[in-house]
């Protein structure tokens, strides 16, 4: 039946799925080249998004957005005092999640953000009608709306793509490439994951205590988003990193607050009726 | 990596976060998303209070349902556009129903709008037809439309429209509309009180039966307390994520339109009515009607752009991310 | 193939630099990169042994002649053993009668330690086999150079053209053969010179490239980083009553330059014959053209020449700098 209709409709078969493929950033070893900001630019075409000195360390990009699916954090971190102790400079290049159970996708009313066939969250650009629904679903604040009346691909929704057009090609990602110290890693998400299991425990015998992984499947993080396909070794709280302790999933509170609404509307239907019942008045 | 350990924020004395950028972007819609969350609200409150006036109430109450009818439709007719003009790419409208999608609340409000206003517009048809404004056939036709149904249908459908929007807001990560999960009735009980003010405003115009016009006030004192206390539920739950509605950029808009125009005004007016009739009573309660339209539209609009502020609040949003809350 | 070089006759690729003639019967793009190709098929830069151990993981090839350190005999004694057990990196091994170790001998592979040099041999043949230094005249490194260095034969300490303080060390300030272009366009001032109190340096970014001619035409790079800047500690910022992304004025004997304040601890003022010195870093990407602009730190730094190879000083001269603009 349903295969009559695709061929009728002439609706190709999605691709079959593969074995999940993702990002593992080790931050421990980003030196904050932005070079893979600057490769995911150049390879997705993305316009610069201003020129302006943000006063924040080396960081003058400040977050993911329409038009920066990659963006290279500069924690720079003192005491107040202004003793030099303690000092710190660390570097994140942080990216889409790739979330297993994505609030953007799930919020999408039209369909366009789909699960690519390599695990992947993927907005097709084809049918986004640009709702705006899933820039405010994301607990990362990752995806946006490129401006109505911008150059670019203007009023539909953007984010990383995990270079779904060169994974076609068995290439990894553009930043993974670019990444001169393999703080960008691409591959088997299982594979990964045991990679940094590995790192973690190497990490901390040499004394980096606070180092941490985020986005692990047995992580308190998981509890509502599952694991994250890109996933991060931390080396401090994850708000350090503007990264939510346990981001939201909209949808685990959904049924609820349909509940109450329900509450609501019916006590007002019970209302109307008492109100206008043939004895009152 | 070096021998020492690197410094945790805690140690260093520093605040959560990354400088101050938000944890969660801003919504990039407009105006159009609360104009429209407004008025399909109202139009489902009038459509049921019509319905409850139709089912329960006497003759007179009835002929009051027929312009609540037409209100609701009259209420409904620009939700479509505002949402429209609200995408990204309006031309690409009809993808909200390339698929069916209840996950999806937005997808949900666009099928509910997209069933709501034909039977809305029907029945509205149907009282025109029954008042002599369509032509023969067109008459003859509306006079055929299955009424009951088209109540049971659109009552369903208007309440739905009526309460998923609060729901849609919420069930998002934006500080002020998330946090508490109230919303969605904040919502349906601005609906109600405003559905109820739009009937009652017709009814005063048009020279109601003063019995009908007293049962729209009590109801109306009834939603409006109603409101009241689920926004104040709403309110203590949101806690710091609604500083931009109470404290800050919104609070006067808030306050005197939402709170004080909407609800206190309308409260004293109806109760300054009571049962009493005549020319002055009508003129009151129209005002009250008014300001109790009005105010739903600042309740909308305000908590719609104070959530907007509030996705800026890195630290509301760490607190409603934290398995602790704070 | 033309860098790696190859014998005229036949065409075939030579296997290291060892093999080049100067008969004319082999050809060399680039000596230090011979032995890349070293023979035919072969490509040593795409090789990934992973059993090359500690010294090169899996790196493809390094020049010359794939050597991971240059001038590494001097890691053994004279008599060629290791002068450290735990350090040890090459040495004679007199079983084999050859130079063996992990990493490539820089060194003729057979000539013993004991090897007199040859009065007059040419090349390394004038070299005994205790002289480490191969590419010099006599094999040998020298702390005392009496010939070569304009500034020579021994080390020293002078404080730069302009500096904050007394030369601690000489009553002579600064280098007396300096190449100094003494214009009234190009004054230097004098140490502790009230109106420049500070030191500046000036260094690169990663995102743009030299003096930016080239990469200020890139809008990823430009975005990057965007505008001119000095970057202060907060202890001169709280002094001069700046605060971060405030204009500032930067001024030295020569000129002044408008750009931000970038505040940062990164930057720690000096202690100085007991005074505090501050010290303000000025990178030199930008200028009056491209998609950035700004102000050129180069408009501040002395023209000068250090004797030898004609640098000029711009990692150390004085400034002041106040708030607002030119
Ligand atoms: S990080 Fe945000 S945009 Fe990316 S998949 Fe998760 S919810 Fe979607
Ligand atoms: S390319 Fe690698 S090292 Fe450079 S900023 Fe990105 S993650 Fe860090």
């Amino acid at each position: 039946m349903i295969d009559a209709y695709r061929r009728f409709m002439n609706i190709e078969a999605p691709p079959a799925p593969q074995r999940p493929k993702g990002f593992f950033t080790d931050t421990s070893l980003c030196i904050g080249c932005k070079a893979c900001e600057v490769a995911c630019k150049q390879w997705n075409q993305l316009p610069a998004d201003g020129n302006e000195l943000s006063g924040n360390s080396y960081d003058n990009t400040g977050a993911l957005g329409a038009t920066t699916w990659r963006h290279v954090q500069f924690v720079e971190q003192a005491k107040a005092n202004n003793s030099r102790v303690g000092q710190r400079w660390l570097m994140m290049s942080d990216v889409c999640k790739h979330c297993a159970n994505a609030a953007c996708l799930e919020a999408c009313p039209t369909g366009a953000l789909v699960r690519t066939e390599f695990g992947s969250v993927y907005v097709q650009q084809d049918i986004c009608n640009g709702c705006g629904y899933c820039v405010p679903a994301c607990p990362f604040g990752v995806i946006d709306r490129a401006p109505k009346d911008g150059h670019f691909e203007a009023g539909r929704a953007h984010k990383c793509t995990l270079c779904y057009d060169r994974q076609k090609d068995g290439l990894e990602p553009a930043c993974a490439k670019a990444c001169p110290t393999d703080s960008i890693q691409f591959g088997d998400i299982e594979e990964l994951q045991a990679k940094a299991r590995r790192r973690l425990a190497d990490l901390r015998a040499r004394g980096e205590t606070s180092a941490r992984l985020y986005g692990m499947p047995e992580s308190t993080e998981a509890a509502e988003v599952g694991h994250l396909n890109a996933f991060f070794l931390l080396l401090d709280r994850p708000e350090v990193y503007n990264l939510p302790e346990v981001p939201r999933l909209p949808r685990k509170t959904m049924a609820q607050r349909y509940a109450i609404s329900a509450v609501v509307g019916l006590a007002f239907a019970a209302l109307s009726a008492v109100a206008f019942g043939r004895r009152s008045g | 990596m070096s021998d020492h350990p690197s410094p945790r924020a805690a140690e260093l004395g520093v605040p959560a976060g990354y400088y101050d950028y938000p944890v969660v972007k801003r919504p990039v819609w407009t105006w159009e998303v609360p104009a429209y969350f407004w008025l399909g609200g109202l139009a489902g409150g009038a459509f049921l209070v019509s319905s409850a006036a139709e089912l329960f109430g006497t003759d007179e109450d009835r002929l009051v349902a027929r312009d609540g009818f037409v209100v609701a439709a009259a209420a409904a007719l620009p939700c479509a556009p505002l949402l429209i003009k609200d995408l990204g790419n309006p031309q690409r409208f009809h993808h909200m129903l390339r698929i069916f999608k209840p996950l999806s609340p937005m997808n949900l409000g666009a099928w509910t709008l997209a069933a709501f206003t034909p039977v809305t517009l029907a029945r509205a048809a149907a009282e025109a037809g029954r008042a002599g404004l369509l032509p023969g056939p067109l008459a003859a036709v509306a006079r055929l439309l299955p009424r009951p149904l088209m109540n049971a249908a659109g009552s369903v459908l208007g309440a739905v429209l009526a309460g998923y929007s609060g729901v849609l807001l919420g069930a998002t990560n934006i500080p002020l509309w998330a946090k508490s999960k109230l919303l969605g009735g904040v919502f349906m009980a601005s609906a109600a009180s405003s559905g109820v003010a739009a009937v009652m405003m017709a009814a005063a115009r048009r020279r109601a039966p003063e019995k009908t016009l007293h049962k729209l006030s009590r109801l109306g004192t009834l939603a409006t307390l109603g409101e009241l206390a689920v926004l104040g539920a709403f309110l203590k739950q949101s806690g710091r994520a609604a500083d931009p509605l109470v404290k800050n950029a919104f609070s006067v808009p808030f306050w005197a339109g939402a709170v004080g125009l909407g609800s206190l005004v309308p409260l004293v007016l109806e109760q300054v009515a009571g049962r009493r009739t005549g020319k002055f009573t009508r003129s009151l309660l129209t005002v009250s009607a008014v300001c109790s339209i009005a105010g739903s539209f600042c309740l909308r609009w305000t908590i719609f752009e104070a959530g907007k502020e509030s996705a800026g609040d890195q630290a509301a949003s760490f607190g409603l991310s934290r398995r602790t809350q704070a | 193939m033309e860098m790696n070089g190859y014998t005229v006759r036949d065409g075939k690729q030579v296997a290291d630099f060892a093999a080049l003639k100067d008969d004319g019967s082999t050809a060399c793009g680039v000596w230090i990169y011979s032995g890349v190709f070293p023979g035919e098929g072969q490509n040593m830069a795409r090789r990934r042994n992973k059993g090359d151990g500690w010294i090169s993981p899996e790196w493809g090839f390094a020049w010359p002649g794939n050597r991971r350190m240059l001038y590494n005999r001097a890691s053994a004694d004279p008599q060629g053993r290791p002068w450290s057990e735990r350090k040890k990196y090459v040495w004679w091994d007199a079983a084999q009668h050859k130079w063996t170790g992990y990493d490539r001998p820089d060194f003729p592979d057979t000539k013993a330690p004991d090897t007199p040099g040859q009065e007059e041999g040419v090349g390394v043949d004038a070299h005994s086999g205790s002289d480490p230094f191969t590419l010099k005249a006599d094999g040998r490194a020298w702390l005392f150079a009496p010939s070569g260095l304009k500034d020579g034969p021994l080390p020293t300490h002078y404080e730069p053209l302009e500096s904050p303080v007394k030369n601690p060390v000489y009553r002579r300030q600064d280098s007396p053969i300096a190449k100094r272009f003494s214009r009234k366009d190009n004054p230097i001032s004098a140490p502790g010179d009230p109106r420049f109190p500070y030191l500046a340096t000036t260094y690169r970014v990663t995102e743009q490239y030299t003096s930016g001619s080239m990469s200020r035409w890139s809008s990823w790079l430009s975005e990057l980083m965007p505008e001119m800047f000095a970057e202060i500690s907060p202890e001169l910022a709280a002094e001069k009553g700046i605060k971060n992304r405030d204009w500032i004025v930067v001024s030295s004997a020569r000129g002044e330059i408008e750009c931000r304040a970038l505040v940062t601890r990164r930057l720690r003022p000096f202690q100085l014959n007991g005074a505090l010195i501050h010290e303000i870093g000025l990178p030199y990407h930008w200028g009056y053209k491209g998609l950035v602009k700004g102000a050129m730190a180069n408009d501040l730094v002395p023209l000068s020449e250090e004797p030898n190879v004609y640098i000029q000083e711009d990692k150390a001269f004085t400034c002041n700098i106040r708030k607002g603009r030119l």
